[in-house]
C-alpha cells in the first residue's frame, strides 16, 4: 500500500469522525437554541397575557358604573340640576 | 535506543495519535453500548416523541372605543399525567394531602376520583382548571411527581351583566370552546382559534428537549369590533334596571340607533346575568329581547300611519275627524280611547294616541299605502345583523288583513316587529325617507338607499307631528331642556296565545327621536308588563327615554339646539341689566 493510500484512509477516518463529533456538537447547539427559542415564546405569550389583563384591568377600574359609584359616594359628586345648566353654543 | 527513535518517522507519531485517539472512540463507545448500556437505555425510554398541541386564543371582541367586552386570558390547569407516581407512597401522599388544601378538596374525595378515573393517563379535574399563579407557585413547591400544568385560555366579560345578552358566552365541547349564543354564537367562525400541532420530543418531566417538525400553524381568533359604546351601552342597562324594577316588570329593553349611519350603540336586556359566573344563567336571563322578541308596536305605529295618510293625498294634517264620544264599536268590535277628545287633526290624532281616530284615518285611503310604507321602513323584513334567531316580525300582505282585522293594523296591533326593527323604523322618519340598516359588526358597509321615499310625509312627521307629541301630547314626560325631541308612545295589551289579549297585562313603549333638529340618535324602550296602576307609555317608558338621552347626548357631546328655559331667562337678565355680576348662574358649560 503506497503512502498515499495510507494518507487517504487516515484523512478519511480523521474526517469521520470530524463530521461526527460535529453532527453531535451541531445537534447540541440545536437543541441548546431552541430551548432559549422556548423561553422567548413563552415569554411573548406571557407579556401579551399580561397586556390582555392589565386592559381588562383597565376596563374595569374605567367602567362607568365604577366612576360614577366613586364620584358619588366618595367625592359627593352629583350631576347639576337641568334648570341650573347653561350651555354655550359656537 | 537512539537508533530506533532515530528510526521514528513523523508519519509514524500522526498514526500512533491517531491510532489512540480511534482506541479512546471506541472504547467509550464500547463503554456507553455495553457497559453502561441500561443507564442510557433508560434515559431514552423516558423520552418520547409526540404530538404537542401549539395553544393560542380566541379572538377579542371590543367596542367601538376599543374598550374589551370579551377576551381570552391564558390560564393553567393542572393535569395528573401518572397517578402511581403521585401517589407512590407515604411522602408523596402526604403532599398529595398538602395540594388537595391547596385546592380546596376533599382528599378522600379526590382520592375516589382519581379511583373513578382507573388508568387514564392523563387526568384533568374542575378544582385544578384556571388556576391563578400564587396557587401554581405553591403546587409547585410541593415538588410532587406525575402532575404537570397545561395551557387553557378562560373568557372573561369585563361589562358583566351590561353586555351579557348581546356578547352570550362560550360552551366547550370536547375541549374545544364554542360560542353558545349572542354574537359569540353569531361571529364563532371568525372568533376561533385554530390550535396548531407539532411533533416534539419530551422527557419524562415533559419538557420539550427538541422540535422535530411543526404539523399545524396556529392561527389565532381575529378581533371583533362592535359599534356598541360601553359607556352607552351601561346608561341604557342602568336605567332600564332601575325602572324595570321600580315598576316590577318581567322584562324590558333598549335600543339606541345612530341615525346617521345605522350603527347600534347600545342593546340593553333586563333581567340579566353575568357571564362570568354561570350560576347566574337561565334562559329567559340570557335572552336579548330586543333582537329576537317581536311583540305588537300598538300606538307606535300611529306616525307611520299618518304618513302613509299624507302619502296618499286623501288626509292632510288639519283635517278633522270626530272621534267622541272615546268609545265606539266599529265591525263588531269596541275600540275605546283614553279621554273622550272630541272632534281631533289628523295630526292630533297621532298627538293624543287616539285609536278611534287612526282607525277612520285607515277607512280614508288604500292599505297598499300603508302596507307598502310599513314594508319599506323595515316591518316584516329581518335586518340581518348577524345575530342567532334574530326574528324577521310578521306583517301579512295587505289582501289578507280584512280576515285579521284591518282596524288592528291601524292601532298597531295584528302585526309584530322587534324593538330593533323599530328603532329602524324611526330613524326612517329621522332620515326623512332615507333607509339605513343597522349593523352591528363596525365597518361593515350597511345598505342606504339613493333616493329617498316618502320624504315629504316623514319630513311634516318629524317636524311637526312627533315633536308636538312631547310638547302637548302624551311624550310630556320625555321632554329634554334643551334638546328638541320627536317620540311616540304605545301601550299594548299583552297577547297571549289561545286566550287572546289580556286586559291586565301591558307593554310600555316609548320611541324617540333626538335632536330633532339635526338627528343623532332613535332610542326605543319597552317596559314589559309593569305591575303598577298606571302602565301606558307615557308614565312608564317615557322618562327612562328621557333619563338615557339626557346621559346619551352629554356623553357623545351632541350640540344642544334650543334654548333652554333656564338660559332664557339668563339671556332674558342680560338684555335687562347688561352686566354679568348681577346674574346667578351656578354652572357654566
Amino acid at each position: 500500500m503506497s503512502n498515499f493510500k495510507i494518507y487517504i484512509i487516515g484523512l478519511l477516518i480523521v474526517g469521520n469522525l470530524a463530521v461526527s463529533l460535529g453532527i453531535v456538537w451541531v445537534e447540541h447547539i440545536n437543541r441548546a437554541q431552541y430551548r432559549k427559542l422556548q423561553e422567548f415564546t413563552n415569554q411573548k405569550y406571557k407579556l401579551r397575557n399580561d397586556w390582555k389583563k392589565v386592559r381588562i384591568e383597565e376596563g374595569i377600574y374605567a367602567s362607568h358604573s365604577r366612576i360614577e359609584n366613586k364620584a358619588q359616594n366618595l367625592l359627593n359628586m352629583s350631576l347639576p340640576k337641568k334648570r341650573k345648566l347653561i350651555t354655550l353654543n359656537d | 535506543m537512539i537508533n530506533f527513535i532515530k528510526k521514528i518517522r513523523r508519519i509514524d507519531i500522526i498514526a500512533f495519535f491517531v491510532v489512540l485517539v480511534i482506541s479512546i472512540i471506541l472504547l467509550r463507545s464500547f463503554n456507553l453500548q455495553y457497559t453502561e448500556y441500561e443507564r442510557y437505555a433508560g434515559f431514552k425510554e423516558k423520552i418520547e416523541i409526540k404530538h404537542y398541541p401549539i395553544k393560542t386564543s380566541r379572538g377579542s371582541i371590543v367596542d367601538r372605543n376599543n374598550n374589551v367586552l370579551a377576551e381570552s386570558i391564558q390560564m393553567h390547569s393542572l393535569i395528573i399525567s401518572d397517578t402511581s407516581s403521585l401517589l407512590k407512597d407515604s411522602k408523596a401522599i402526604e403532599k398529595v394531602k398538602k395540594l388537595c388544601v391547596i385546592l380546596d378538596m376533599n382528599f378522600i374525595v379526590f382520592l375516589k376520583k382519581l379511583k373513578k378515573r382507573g388508568n387514564t393517563k392523563y387526568t384533568r379535574f374542575k378544582e385544578g382548571r384556571y388556576l391563578p399563579s400564587k396557587t401554581i407557585e405553591k403546587i409547585l413547591e410541593l415538588n410532587l411527581d406525575g402532575i404537570y400544568f397545561e395551557k387553557e385560555f378562560q373568557r372573561y366579560y369585563p361589562e358583566g351583566e351590561v353586555t351579557a345578552s348581546l356578547i352570550g358566552m362560550l360552551k366547550e365541547d370536547k375541549n374545544e370552546m364554542f360560542g353558545q349564543m349572542g354574537l359569540e354564537k353569531s361571529f364563532n367562525k371568525m372568533l376561533k382559534e385554530e390550535h396548531g400541532e407539532k411533533i416534539v420530543m419530551i422527557d419524562k418531566d415533559r419538557k420539550i428537549v427538541n422540535q422535530l417538525r411543526v404539523v399545524n400553524t396556529p392561527k389565532e381568533g381575529k378581533k371583533l369590533t362592535l359599534t356598541i359604546d360601553t359607556r352607552l351601552q351601561y346608561v341604557a342597562y342602568r336605567e332600564l334596571k332601575k325602572q324595570a324594577i321600580k315598576v316590577n316588570a318581567k322584562s324590558g329593553s333598549v335600543v339606541i340607533l345612530d341615525t346617521t349611519n345605522g350603527d347600534i350603540l347600545a342593546v340593553a336586556n333586563y333581567p340579566s346575568y353575568d357571564p362570568n359566573n354561570r350560576r347566574t344563567y337561565t334562559p329567559a336571563r340570557a335572552r336579548n329581547r330586543a333582537i329576537i322578541d317581536s311583540l305588537e308596536p300598538a300606538s307606535t305605529i300611529k306616525p307611520f300611519l299618518l304618513a302613509a295618510a299624507l302619502h296618499s293625498k286623501k288626509v292632510k294634517l288639519k283635517y278633522e275627524y270626530n272621534t267622541g264620544p272615546g268609545r265606539r264599536e266599529i265591525d263588531g268590535k269596541e275600540y275605546t280611547d283614553t279621554t273622550n277628545n272630541g272632534i281631533l287633526t289628523a295630526q292630533d290624532i297621532v298627538v293624543k294616541s287616539s285609536n278611534i281616530g287612526s282607525i277612520m284615518m285607515l277607512e280614508k285611503f288604500d292599505n297598499k299605502i300603508y302596507y307598502d310604507l310599513l314594508e319599506y321602513v323595515g316591518i316584516g323584513e329581518i335586518i340581518g345583523i348577524n345575530f342567532p334567531s334574530e326574528t324577521e316580525g310578521q306583517l301579512e300582505h295587505y289582501t289578507d288583513w280584512k280576515k285579521l282585522g284591518q282596524n288592528s293594523h291601524a292601532i298597531g296591533y295584528a302585526f309584530k316587529t322587534s324593538p330593533l326593527q323599530l328603532a329602524k323604523a324611526y330613524s326612517v322618519i329621522a332620515n326623512e325617507g332615507f333607509v339605513i340598516n343597522p349593523r352591528i359588526e363596525k365597518d361593515k358597509i350597511t345598505y342606504k338607499n339613493k333616493q329617498p321615499k316618502y320624504k315629504n310625509s316623514f319630513s311634516k312627521i318629524k317636524n311637526i307631528v312627533l315633536q308636538k307629541v312631547i310638547e302637548d301630547g302624551t311624550g310630556k314626560k320625555a321632554k329634554i331642556d334643551g334638546y328638541t325631541v320627536g317620540g311616540k308612545t304605545g301601550t299594548g295589551r299583552l297577547h297571549i296565545k289561545k286566550e287572546g289579549y289580556d286586559s291586565k297585562n301591558h307593554i310600555s313603549l316609548f320611541a324617540g327621536i333626538v335632536p330633532l333638529s339635526l338627528p343623532k340618535l332613535v332610542i326605543v324602550v319597552v317596559i314589559d308588563q309593569p305591575q303598577t296602576k298606571t302602565h301606558g307609555g307615557s308614565d312608564i317608558a317615557a322618562p327612562v327615554f328621557n333619563k338615557i338621552a339626557t346621559d346619551s347626548l352629554r356623553i357623545l357631546n351632541v350640540s344642544p339646539d334650543k334654548i333652554s328655559d333656564y338660559q332664557k331667562n339668563v339671556l332674558n337678565n342680560i338684555k335687562n341689566n347688561y352686566t354679568l355680576k348681577t346674574l346667578e348662574v351656578p354652572y357654566v358649560l
